[in-house]
C-alpha cells in the first residue's frame, strides 16, 4: 500500500505545483525583476521550460535512484536539506507523543477508574484543552512562560541535548495539548465502559484482587480503542507540527514545507511531503499492528472483502 | 432497533434532552453562533472593515466594548462579522466530507466485491494525506483562500468519515429487515435512502458534529499560516494571527477575544458530538 | 530615540562619524570595547545565497556585507571611499583600480588583479545569470595591467558605476577558490572566499550563517571583538520580538517592526535610529486607470496622512518626505542636495483641496484598486492610510489582497499587476545616490517602470547625470530630476523610513545607517565598556 500511496502522492503534488500560478524564481528576486538573462539561465538549469510529464519523469527517475533533486532557492541537494531538519521535527513529535501517552493515557485511566473530583477536574480541563488550536497554545505559552516568566526560551532549537530539551518543551506542550485532551477523554470513556461490564463485575464479586481486575479485564479490553485513538492523534501531530514550528521558529520539516510550497520550490515540497506521508502511514500501521497483537480477531475483521 | 423503524419516527427534541445539561448548553451555544454567523454583519455596531491607524490598540471606550484592533477597527464588530466566515468554513468542510463519505461508505458496503475493494483502497491512499499538507498544496495551486482550504480539509477528512460509516452500513446490511425488503422487491437505492441512511443517521450527525470542531481548529491553523481566509476579511482565526503581537505589547484583548470565540464553539461541538456519539452507539446496541 | 553619541570619539577606519545633514540622525553607534563570545543576529528570513551576484534581499546583503568586501566601500554617511582598492579616472571612459597593499583572502592568499578581473567579469557576464549584469552594461573590458592594478574601459562614461562597485557586483572573491567550487560557490553545498574581518565558519539552512573573526584581516586598526556571529532568519514578528525581549536574539535591523515601542521600553535592548536610504512609496502600476491623470495622483498625495503613517506604522522611526528619494542617500554633492531639498516644499495634507482636484478631473466616484497584503505590517498600515485618503477625496477603494509571499509578484509579474492601480513598497537603490532609485522607475526601460513612464526632461536630466564627472554638477541634475518627479508623481512618496537598529543593551558598535547592507557593519561590534 505504501508504494502506491507514495506514487499517487508524488504525482498529485507535482501536478499541483505545476498548475500553481507564479514561478519558483519569484523567491529569488528580492523585489526587483530578475534580468531576462538570469531568468533564462535559471529556467534551463531547473528544466522549468519543459512539459509537465517530462519534468515529472525527470524527477521520478532521479528519485528512484535516491536523488531527490535540488532546491531552486538554495541550490543545494534536497536530501541534505531534509536531513539537517528531520531531527527537529522527529524530536518535537516524539517529545509531544511522550507527553500524550504518559499524561493523556495516565489521566484517562486515573479518572476512568475513580469517579469523583479528579474525574470532574479532568473532564473540565480536557474539554477546554481539546478546543485550543496548537498555535493559540503556542502564542500563550511564549508570552507567559518565555517572555513574562523567562522559564523557557522563546524560540530556536538550542545546541546540545539538554539545551534542546529546554527549547523543545514549550513547543511540545503546545503541540500535545489538544491531542492529550482527546486521548484522555477517549481513554477515560473506554476504561469507564469496560469497568461497568458484566465480566468485570463478576470478577470483582468473586474476590479477585483489584489490581488483577484492572490489568487483566479492564485495561486489556480498553487497550484497543486507546491504541487506535493514540495512533491517530500521534500521526496527526506530524502535520500539526508545522504550525508549532512556525510559531517557535524551529527549523523543522513542517515549517520548511510551508515555506517551500509558498516559494514553489518543487523538489523540496516533493521530498518533504513524501516523507510525511510515509511517516503518517507507518505510524498508523504501527497502531494497527499493536491492535492486532492485542486482539487477533481485529486483524481479520478490518480487511476489505 | 427493529426492522422498518427509523429514527425519523422519534422526532421532537427528546434526543436533545437525552444529551443532558452539557449537551443542551452546547446546543444553545452552537445555535447562538449560527445566529451570529447569519446576522453578524447586520448586528455589528460599527464598520468592521474601516481602518483608523490613530486608534490602533485603543482600549474599550464608549460603545466599543472590546476596544480596537491593530488597525484601529472595532473588535466587537469584527467578531460579529467574522462569525460568518468562521462558521461557514467548517460547515462547508463538514457538508462536503460527510456527503461524500456517506455516499462512498454506502456504495462500498452495499455492492461489496470490486467496488468495495476499489473504494477502500482509494480511501487507504487518502488516509496518508494529513489535512494541513493538503491545505498547503491547495493554497499553492488555487491561491490562498477559504475555498481551497475547505476542499483540502474535506478530502483529508473523507477517509475517516467513510471508514466509520462503512462499518455501520455493513452492520445495517446484515440486518434481517433488509433481507425482508429485498425479497419484497425493493430496489437497492430505495432501501438505502429510506432505511439504511436514516438508521445510521444519528451516527452521521454525531460524526458531523465532531468534525465541525476539528475543521474549525484546522482552518484556524491554516489561517495562521496565511493560507486560509485572507485578511482583511473578518475571521476569528485571522484575527488571532493579525493581533497576536498585541500580546507582547500589552494589548491582548483583540487576539484573546477571537480565541475565546473559537474555543467556546469548539468546546460546544465537542461536548454535543460526544453525547450524540454515545446515544448513537447505545441505540445500535 | 536618537543615539546619544555621534561616534566622534572613534578614529576607526570604517566610519566617518558624520550625522546626516538633513535628518540629524547618527550613522554609527559608539564602537564596542570588550570582546563578546557570541551574538545571534536576526534577519527577516533565512539567507538563501552567499554569492554576491545572486544576492538580492536584506538577509543576503546583510550576510555578504558582514564577510565580504568590495572594490570601493560605502561609508556610513553614504559617501564612496576606497575599499579593497583606490580608483582613479584618467579619462571619462577609463577607471583604474589600484589594490591596497597587503589585502589578503581568509586563506592567506593575496588579492591580485586576476581575482578582480575574475570577479568583475563574473558579475557582468549575462550568460552566468548574475542579477547585476545589467547595471554593468557599460563595461567594455576589464584587464589586469599589473598584479595590483586593473583597468576598466567603458563604452560610455558611467559615473554610477563606482556606486555599483561599492555594492554587490563589486565584491571581490578568490578566483582559484570559486573556480574549484564551480556551481556550488555561495550555496549551502559549497563555501565562499572573501576578505572581510569576519569569515564564514558554517552555513546550515534553517539554523543560520555562522561567522567568526578573521585572524589575518588586512586592516590592523580593525579588531573583530565577537567570537561568533550567527545570522538567523526569524520571519515571525512575534517570535522576533519575544527573542529580543528575552535576549535569545541580540541584534536586528528592524525593517518595519510594529513592536518598536515595546522594544524601546524594554530592559534588554536599545533602539537606535539612523539615516535611512530607503523610501516607502506607492508604486503606480498602471497609468490607464484612475491614476493616469496627474491631478488625481497629486490629489491622492495631498490627502495622505503621512504623520499618521509615521506614528502608527513606523512608531516615529520615519521622516516626512519632500522628494521620492530619502535624504539619507545624499552620498555626494551634499551641500547642493541639501539646499535643493530644503527649498522643495514639504508635502502637507489638505483634503479639501485634494477633493477639488479630483472633482475638476471629473474622477469623483471612480474606483482605485490597491494591491496589498495584510501579513506585512508596513504594507497593511500604509494601505490603510491610502484607503482613508482615497475615500476622503471621493474615490471608491477596492483591495487586491494576497498572502505575504505572493506580494512580490506585484513587483515582478505583469499578470499579477493586471487590474491593480498601485501598491505600496519600501524600495532602495544599490548605493547612496538618489539617482540609483530614480533610474529604476523614471527611465524608460527601468526595472520597475511598469507602464512606460517617460517625461523627457526627467530622462535627460538623469542620463546627463550618469555621464557627468563633477559631483556637484551631478547632484544638481539629480536634484532637478527629483523636483520634476515630485511634480509628475510616477511614484507617490509616503514616508522616508529611518534605519532601525535594535541592539542588546550589552552590545554596541554596529552601523546605524543603511550602509549596513553594503559594507562591513560589525567591524566595531563588541561589548559596552
Amino acid at each position: 500500500m505504501l508504494p502506491a500511496s507514495l506514487l499517487v502522492a508524488s504525482f498529485v503534488i507535482f501536478a499541483a505545483l505545476f498548475l500553481a500560478p507564479g514561478t519558483p524564481l519569484a523567491a529569488l528576486s528580492g523585489g526587483q525583476p530578475l534580468p531576462p538573462g538570469s531568468v533564462q539561465v535559471l529556467e534551463q538549469r531547473y528544466h522549468l521550460n519543459e512539459s509537465f510529464l517530462a519534468q515529472y519523469w525527470y524527477w521520478l527517475d532521479n528519485a528512484l535512484h535516491g536523488n531527490l533533486g535540488i532546491s531552486i532557492t538554495l541550490r543545494e541537494n534536497v536530501s541534505t536539506l531534509i536531513a539537517s531538519r528531520i531531527w527537529t521535527t522527529a524530536g518535537l513529535v516524539l517529545y509531544a507523543s511522550l507527553i500524550i501517552v504518559v499524561l493523556g493515557i495516565g489521566l484517562g485511566i486515573a479518572s476512568g477508574l475513580r469517579p469523583g473530583r479528579l474525574d470532574t477536574g479532568v473532564l473540565v480541563v480536557t474539554a477546554i484543552s481539546a478546543a485550543i488550536p496548537a498555535f493559540v497554545a503556542a502564542i500563550v505559552l511564549i508570552v507567559v512562560f518565555a517572555v513574562k516568566l523567562g522559564w523557557f526560551p522563546a524560540l530556536g532549537n538550542g545546541t546540545g541535548f539538554l539545551s534542546n530539551i529546554r527549547h523543545f518543551t514549550l513547543p511540545a506542550v503546545a503541540l500535545a495539548a489538544a491531542s492529550l485532551a482527546i486521548v484522555a477523554r477517549v481513554t477515560r470513556a473506554s476504561v469507564r465502559q469496560e469497568a461497568e461490564r458484566e465480566h468485570v463485575q463478576t470478577a470483582v464479586s468473586r474476590g479477585i484482587p483489584a489490581r488483577q481486575v484492572i490489568q487483566r479485564h479492564i485495561l486489556r479490553n480498553a487497550a484497543i480503542p486507546i491504541t487506535t485513538i493514540t495512533g491517530i492523534t500521534i500521526a496527526s501531530l506530524i502535520a500539526v507540527a508545522a504550525v508549532v514550528e512556525v510559531a517557535f521558529s524551529l527549523n523543522g520539516l513542517g515549517a520548511y514545507l510551508v515555506q517551500a510550497a509558498e516559494t514553489k520550490d518543487i523538489a523540496v515540497v516533493q521530498g518533504i511531503s513524501l516523507l510525511l506521508v510515509t511517516a503518517f502511514v507507518v505510524v498508523n500501521l504501527l497502531a494497527d499492528v499493536i491492535c492486532a497483537v492485542l486482539d487477533p480477531r481485529l486483524a481479520l475483521r478490518d480487511r476489505p472483502r | 432497533m427493529l426492522g422498518g423503524e427509523t429514527s425519523a419516527s422519534r422526532r421532537g427534541l427528546t434526543w436533545l434532552r437525552a444529551t443532558g445539561p452539557a449537551g443542551i448548553a452546547s446546543a444553545v451555544v452552537i445555535a447562538a453562533a449560527t445566529f451570529t454567523a447569519v446576522f453578524g454583519p447586520l448586528l455589528a455596531p460599527y464598520d468592521p472593515d474601516l481602518p483608523n491607524l490613530s486608534l490602533s490598540w485603543a482600549g474599550p471606550v464608549g460603545g466599543h466594548l472590546l476596544g480596537y484592533d491593530f488597525e484601529g477597527r472595532d473588535v466587537l464588530s469584527r467578531l460579529l462579522a467574522g462569525a460568518q466566515s468562521s462558521m461557514l468554513g467548517p460547515l462547508a468542510v463538514v457538508i462536503l466530507s460527510v456527503t461524500a463519505g456517506t455516499l462512498l461508505a454506502i456504495t462500498a458496503a452495499w455492492r461489496r466485491g470490486v467496488s468495495d475493494t476499489v473504494i477502500s483502497s482509494g480511501l487507504n491512499i487518502l488516509f496518508a494525506f494529513p489535512g494541513i499538507l493538503l491545505a498547503v498544496l491547495a493554497a499553492a495551486v488555487f491561491g490562498a483562500g477559504l475555498p481551497a482550504a475547505a476542499i483540502a480539509l474535506s478530502i483529508a477528512y473523507l477517509p475517516y468519515v467513510a471508514r466509520v460509516l462503512r462499518g455501520a452500513a455493513l452492520e445495517e446490511r446484515g440486518q434481517p429487515y433488509v433481507a425482508a425488503l429485498e425479497v419484497q422487491g425493493a430496489s437497492a437505492t430505495a432501501i438505502c435512502l429510506r432505511h439504511v441512511v436514516p438508521n445510521i443517521g444519528p451516527l452521521i450527525v454525531a460524526q458531523a458534529t465532531i468534525l465541525f470542531g476539528y475543521a474549525m481548529v484546522d482552518l484556524a491553523a491554516i489561517s495562521f499560516l496565511g493560507l486560509g481566509v485572507q485578511p482583511p476579511t473578518a475571521n476569528w482565526g485571522v484575527m488571532i494571527s493579525e493581533n497576536k503581537y498585541g500580546l507582547l505589547l500589552g494589548h491582548p484583548l483583540p487576539a484573546v477575544a477571537a480565541g475565546i470565540c473559537i474555543v467556546t464553539v469548539v468546546i460546544a461541538v465537542n461536548l454535543l458530538g460526544e453525547r450524540l456519539f454515545e446515544q448513537a452507539r447505545a441505540a445500535r446496541g | 530615540m536618537v543615539a546619544a553619541c555621534s561616534g566622534s570619539a572613534s578614529g576607526s577606519a570604517s566610519s566617518s562619524g558624520h550625522a546626516s545633514l538633513v535628518t540629524g540622525l547618527a550613522a554609527v553607534t559608539p564602537a564596542g570595547a570588550k570582546p563578546v563570545s557570541s551574538v545571534v543576529w536576526a534577519t527577516n528570513r533565512d539567507v538563501i545565497s552567499l554569492d554576491p551576484i545572486f544576492s538580492a534581499g536584506y538577509p543576503e546583503y546583510t550576510a555578504d556585507s558582514l564577510m565580504c568586501e568590495s572594490l570601493l566601500r560605502q561609508a556610513p554617511d553614504g559617501s564612496l571611499q576606497p575599499g579593497l582598492a583606490t580608483v582613479s579616472n584618467p579619462s571619462p571612459t577609463t577607471l583604474v583600480f589600484t589594490l591596497r597593499p597587503g589585502v589578503r583572502f581568509w586563506d592567506g592568499h593575496p588579492v591580485t588583479s586576476a581575482d578582480v578581473v575574475y570577479s568583475l567579469d563574473r558579475a557582468a557576464d549575462p550568460k552566468l545569470g548574475g542579477y547585476y549584469s545589467g547595471r554593468l552594461d557599460r563595461i567594455a573590458s576589464v584587464t589586469a595591467t599589473s598584479p595590483t592594478r586593473v583597468t576598466v574601459k567603458l563604452s560610455q562614461p558611467d559615473y554610477w558605476l563606482e556606486g555599483e562597485l561599492a555594492s554587490m557586483p563589486g565584491i571581490i572573491i578568490e578566483k582559484s577558490f570559486a573556480e574549484k567550487e564551480g556551481k556550488n560557490y555561495g550555496t549551502p553545498a559549497g563555501s565562499i572566499m572573501c576578505t572581510g574581518a569576519y569569515m564564514l565558519k558554517s552555513w546550515t539552512p534553517g539554523v543560520g550563517v555562522v561567522a567568526v573573526p578573521n585572524p589575518h584581516y588586512w586592516n590592523p586598526s580593525v579588531r573583530p571583538l565577537v567570537g561568533q556571529i550567527t545570522l538567523k532568519g526569524v520571519p515571525d514578528v512575534t517570535s522576533l520580538t519575544a527573542g529580543l525581549l528575552t535576549g535569545a536574539i541580540q541584534g536586528d535591523y528592524g525593517v518595519g517592526l510594529p513592536t518598536l515601542g515595546q522594544l524601546k521600553d524594554s530592559g534588554t535592548v536599545r533602539v537606535y535610529l539612523g539615516p535611512g536610504w530607503s523610501s516607502d512609496v506607492l508604486e503606480i502600476a498602471s497609468f490607464k486607470g484612475v491614476l493616469g491623470n496627474v491631478s488625481v495622483r497629486r490629489a491622492l498625495s495631498l490627502a495622505l496622512n503621512r504623520q499618521g503613517i509615521i506614528n502608527s506604522v513606523y512608531q516615529g522611526a520615519a521622516q516626512l518626505p519632500r522628494w521620492v528619494s530619502n535624504p539619507g542617500t545624499f552620498g555626494y554633492g551634499q551641500s547642493v542636495f541639501a539646499q535643493a531639498y530644503d527649498s522643495s516644499p514639504a508635502l502637507t495634507q489638505n483634503i479639501a483641496e485634494a477633493r477639488k482636484l479630483v472633482q475638476q478631473a471629473g474622477d469623483t466616484g471612480k474606483t482605485i484598486t490597491f494591491g496589498t497584503t495584510s501579513q506585512q505590517a508596513v504594507v497593511a498600515g500604509v494601505t490603510a492610510a491610502y484607503q482613508a485618503a482615497a475615500q476622503a477625496i471621493g474615490l471608491k477603494v477596492a483591495l487586491r489582497s494576497v498572502p505575504a509571499q505572493d506580494y512580490i509578484d506585484f513587483l515582478i509579474s505583469p499578470q499579477a499587476r493586471a487590474g491593480v492601480d498601485a501598491f505600496p513598497v519600501v524600495d532602495y537603490g544599490d548605493f547612496a545616490d538618489p539617482a540609483a532609485l530614480l533610474a529604476a522607475f523614471d527611465l524608460p526601460g527601468g526595472s520597475v517602470n511598469y507602464d512606460n513612464f517617460n517625461v523627457p526632461e526627467i530622462t535627460s536630466a538623469l542620463e546627463q547625470a550618469r555621464i557627468t564627472a563633477n559631483p556637484d554638477q551631478r547632484a544638481a541634475l539629480v536634484a532637478k530630476a527629483e523636483e520634476l518627479t515630485i511634480q509628475q508623481l510616477p511614484w507617490i512618496p509616503d514616508v522616508q523610513p529611518d534605519t532601525v537598529l535594535v541592539l542588546s543593551k550589552d552590545l554596541t558598535g554596529a552601523l546605524s545607517s543603511t550602509a549596513y547592507l553594503f559594507s562591513p557593519w560589525a567591524d566595531q561590534l563588541g561589548g559596552t565598556g
